[in-house]
C-alpha cells in the first residue's frame, strides 16, 4: 500500500502503472497475498492521486482530475491536511460501499451492463462530458464546450482505430501514437502552475497551499454531514464503474456532475472550495475501482485497464474469472481483501498525507524545481518516450495561454479523455445499425440518458430566462 | 472619421484575440481534415476517420465567430498584466532541461536545471545543492532501479 500511495501521488504515474509493476513481483507470493497485494495497490494509488491534486494543483491519477480544483482553493485556504483527511476518509467509505454492492449485486449489475450496446456508451460519455463542462467552466459554459471540443480534436491525432489511417501526424512517427492525455494533463494543470508561479522577483509573493492541522472532529462533522453526497456518489461511482471500460476518471467527474446539479445554491460555488466538489469525486472514484471488477469477476471482461492487468494475473494464481469463482468461495476472499484493503487505506493514507504535508512546508523554489523534474520522468515513462515530455511542456504553456483567457482548463482533459470513446462508441453504432442513427433513441436506456442530457442543457437555461424575465 | 476606423479595428481586434484559439485550431482540423485518406475498405456504413475532424473543426470555427460577436455586443475586459520576466525565464530553463536530456542524459541535465531553476527562484546555494542531490537521489532509485524506467544516459 506504501508503493500505491508513492506511485498515485506521482504525476504521470498512475494506478494502472502502479499495478503493472506489482504484479511481477506478486508472483513471488503465495496466491492470497498476491492478490491483496495488487488490489492494495490499486485502490491506495487512486486515492494517493488526490495528495499532488491538493497541494500542487496536479492530479497524481486521472482520477483525482475532477477533485483538484476544489481541493487545492481548500489548501490554499490553510486547510490541505483536512482536505486530503477528508479524501481519505470518503475514499474509505465509497471503498466500502462499492464492495458491499459488488458482493450483493454482481451478478445483477453485470446483467445490467450487458443491455449497453455501443449507442447506449456513446451516450453515457456524451453525458459524462456535459456534466463536467457544465460543472468545471462555472459562468462560461460555451467557452467550456469549446475547451472540450477542442480537447477532443486534440484525441483525434494519431492513427484512426477503426481503419488505421493516420490523421494530423505529418509524416512524423512520433505523432503517430497520438497525444497522450496524461503528459496533457500534467502540462496543463501542473507545468502552467510553475510557469505562473514565477511572478515578480520573489516567488515568495504568490500563496502557497498550507497542510495545516488535521482537525479531525470538523471533518467527521463535515463528512457526516454530507454523507448523502458520499452515498449519492459512491452509487453513482458503482454504477458507472460496473460499465466495462468506463473507468473511475469518468466516474469522478459523473459524481462531480450529479453532485454540482443537486445542489440547491451551493457556497462557495464548486471549484472554489466547496466541500461537496472534493467529497463526490473521491467517494466515487474508489468505489468505481471496486465495480470494475463486476464484469471481470462474473465474465471475465476487464471493467478497466487495471482489472485487465490483474485478469492475465489470474492465470498465474490459478483463478478462472466466471460463475465459479463465487461457487469455489475465492469470489468470497476477495470481497474480503477489498473490504480490509480500506480499513488499511485509512493509516496508509494518513502516513502519505504526513509525508507529503512535510514536503509542501518547503521553500516553493524547491517544490517548483521537484515538480518539474517528476513530472519530466513521470511524462516521460509513460512510453520511455521524448514526445510525451514535449507534449508536456507544450500543453504547459498552452494552460497559461488559455488560463490569461479565462478557459477552464478542465473541460479540454475531458475532451481528450472521452473523444476516443465517444467516436469509437459512435461510429460503431453506426456500423452495428447499418448507419441508422435514430437507432440511438430506440433504447430505454439511450432515452434516459437523452433526457437527462436536455436538463443538464435547457434547465440552466429556463433558470436564466426565468431570471431575467421576458425581454 | 479615420479615428473612427481605428477605434473600430482595435475594437474588432480585442474582440478577437480571446476567440483565437478556437479560429486557428478550427481552421487547422477543418482544412487538414480534407487530406486525411479514406480507405477503400471503409464500412459504408462508417461516416470514415475524416467525419469527426470535420464536424469538430466546423465547430470550433463557428464557436469562435460566435465569440467573436459576443465580445464585440459586449466589450468584456481584457488582461492587461504582461507576462513577468521571472515566468519567462523559467520556461526558458525547463525548455532548455527538455533540450538537453537525449543530449546530456538525465541526470547531468536534471543537475543543471536543477541548480539554475532554484537559484533563479532566490533558494540559497547549500539548500539548492542538498535539495538537488536528494531529488536526483530519489528520482535515481525509484525510478531507475525500482521501476527500471530507461531514463535517458549520458551518451560518453
Amino acid at each position: 500500500m506504501t508503493f500505491g500511495i508513492f506511485v498515485g501521488s506521482t504525476p504521470g504515474l498512475t494506478a494502472t502503472m502502479a499495478v503493472a509493476l506489482i504484479i511481477p513481483f506478486s508472483f513471488q507470493l503465495e496466491k492470497e497475498a498476491a492478490l491483496a497485494m495488487v488490489i492494495g495497490v490499486s485502490f491506495t494509488a487512486i486515492f494517493a492521486g488526490d495528495i499532488p491534486a491538493t497541494f500542487l494543483r496536479i492530479p497524481g491519477t486521472p482520477a483525482s482530475a475532477a477533485a483538484t480544483l476544489d481541493a487545492h482553493r481548500l489548501a490554499l485556504e490553510g486547510k490541505g491536511k483536512q482536505t486530503l483527511l477528508i479524501n481519505l476518509l470518503c475514499s474509505t467509505l465509497g471503498g466500502i460501499l462499492g464492495v458491499v454492492i459488488l458482493m450483493f449485486l454482481a451478478p445483477q449489475l453485470a446483467t445490467f451492463a450487458l443491455r449497453f450496446g455501443p449507442f447506449e456508451y456513446f451516450w453515457l460519455c456524451i453525458t459524462g462530458l456535459i456534466l463536467g463542462v457544465t460543472v468545471s467552466s462555472g459562468r462560461r459554459p460555451f467557452v467550456g464546450l469549446l475547451a472540450a471540443v477542442l480537447g477532443f480534436g486534440f484525441s483525434l491525432v494519431g492513427v484512426d482505430p477503426l481503419t488505421n489511417q493516420s490523421r494530423f501526424v505529418f509524416n512524423m512517427e512520433e505523432l503517430s501514437e497520438g497525444l497522450n492525455f496524461i503528459p496533457a494533463m500534467i502540462g496543463l494543470f501542473g507545468m502552467s502552475e510553475v510557469f505562473k508561479s514565477v511572478l515578480g522577483d520573489s516567488v515568495d509573493s504568490h500563496k502557497s497551499p498550507v497542510p495545516g492541522p488535521f482537525r479531525f472532529r470538523s471533518s467527521l462533522s463535515i463528512i457526516l454531514r454530507h454523507l448523502p453526497t458520499v452515498v449519492q456518489s459512491a452509487i453513482t461511482g458503482t454504477a458507472i464503474g460496473a460499465l466495462p471500460g468506463a473507468g473511475a476518471d469518468i466516474a469522478a467527474w459523473g459524481a462531480y456532475g450529479v453532485s454540482e446539479k443537486t445542489t440547491v445554491k451551493p457556497d462557495p460555488p464548486f471549484g472554489s472550495g466547496n466541500w461537496k466538489g472534493v467529497i463526490s469525486p473521491t467517494s466515487a472514484n474508489n468505489s468505481a475501482v471496486a465495480a470494475a471488477w463486476i464484469p471481470a469477476l462474473v465474465f471475465g471482461v476487464p471493467g478497466d485497464a487495471v482489472t485487465a492487468i490483474v485478469l492475465g494475473a489470474f492465470m498465474v494464481y490459478d483463478i478462472t474469472p466466471g460463475p465459479a469463482l463465487f461457487e469455489s468461495g475465492n469470489a468470497d476472499f476477495i470481497f474480503s481483501i477489498a473490504l480490509i484493503t480500506q480499513v488499511f487505506l485509512i493509516p496508509a493514507g494518513i502516513l502519505g498525507i504526513l509525508f507529503f504535508s512535510q514536503i509542501a512546508k518547503l521553500s516553493r523554489g524547491i517544490i517548483l524545481t521537484a515538480v518539474v523534474m517528476f513530472s519530466v520522468v513521470g511524462a516521460f515513462a509513460m512510453n520511455n518516450s521524448l514526445t510525451d515530455v514535449w507534449v508536456m511542456f507544450g500543453f504547459g504553456i498552452f494552460g497559461v495561454i488559455l488560463e490569461r483567457q479565462k478557459v477552464p482548463l478542465a473541460p479540454l482533459i475531458l475532451g481528450m479523455i472521452l473523444g476516443p470513446k465517444i467516436e469509437e462508441y459512435l461510429r460503431t453504432g453506426l456500423i452495428s445499425y447499418r448507419g441508422g442513427f435514430a437507432a440511438a433513441f430506440t433504447s430505454q436506456i439511450s432515452r434516459a440518458f437523452v433526457i437527462v442530457l436536455a436538463g443538464i442543457v435547457f434547465f440552466p437555461l429556463l433558470r436564466v430566462i426565468k431570471q431575467k424575465g421576458f425581454k | 472619421m479615420s479615428s473612427n476606423k481605428a477605434s473600430l479595428v482595435t475594437k474588432l481586434v480585442n474582440a478577437s484575440v480571446p476567440a483565437f484559439v478556437w479560429l486557428l485550431a478550427g481552421i487547422y482540423f477543418l482544412a487538414f481534415s480534407f487530406s486525411i485518406r479514406v480507405p477503400l475498405t471503409l464500412d459504408k456504413f462508417d461516416p470514415g476517420p475524416a467525419f469527426l475532424p470535420q464536424l469538430l473543426g466546423g465547430g470550433l470555427l463557428l464557436g469562435g465567430l460566435a465569440q467573436i460577436l459576443h465580445n464585440l455586443l459586449a466589450s468584456p475586459a481584457y488582461p492587461t498584466d504582461t507576462a513577468k520576466r521571472g515566468s519567462a525565464i523559467i520556461t526558458t530553463a525547463v525548455f532548455g532541461f527538455i533540450l538537453l536530456l537525449p543530449v546530456l542524459g538525465f541526470h547531468l541535465s536534471a543537475t543543471i536545471f536543477s541548480i539554475v531553476s532554484m537559484v533563479l527562484m532566490k533558494v540559497g546555494w547549500l539548500r539548492t545543492i542538498l535539495s538537488t542531490t536528494i531529488i536526483l537521489f530519489v528520482i535515481h532509485f525509484v525510478f531507475i532501479e525500482i521501476f527500471m524506467i530507461a531514463l535517458p544516459l549520458f551518451p560518453f
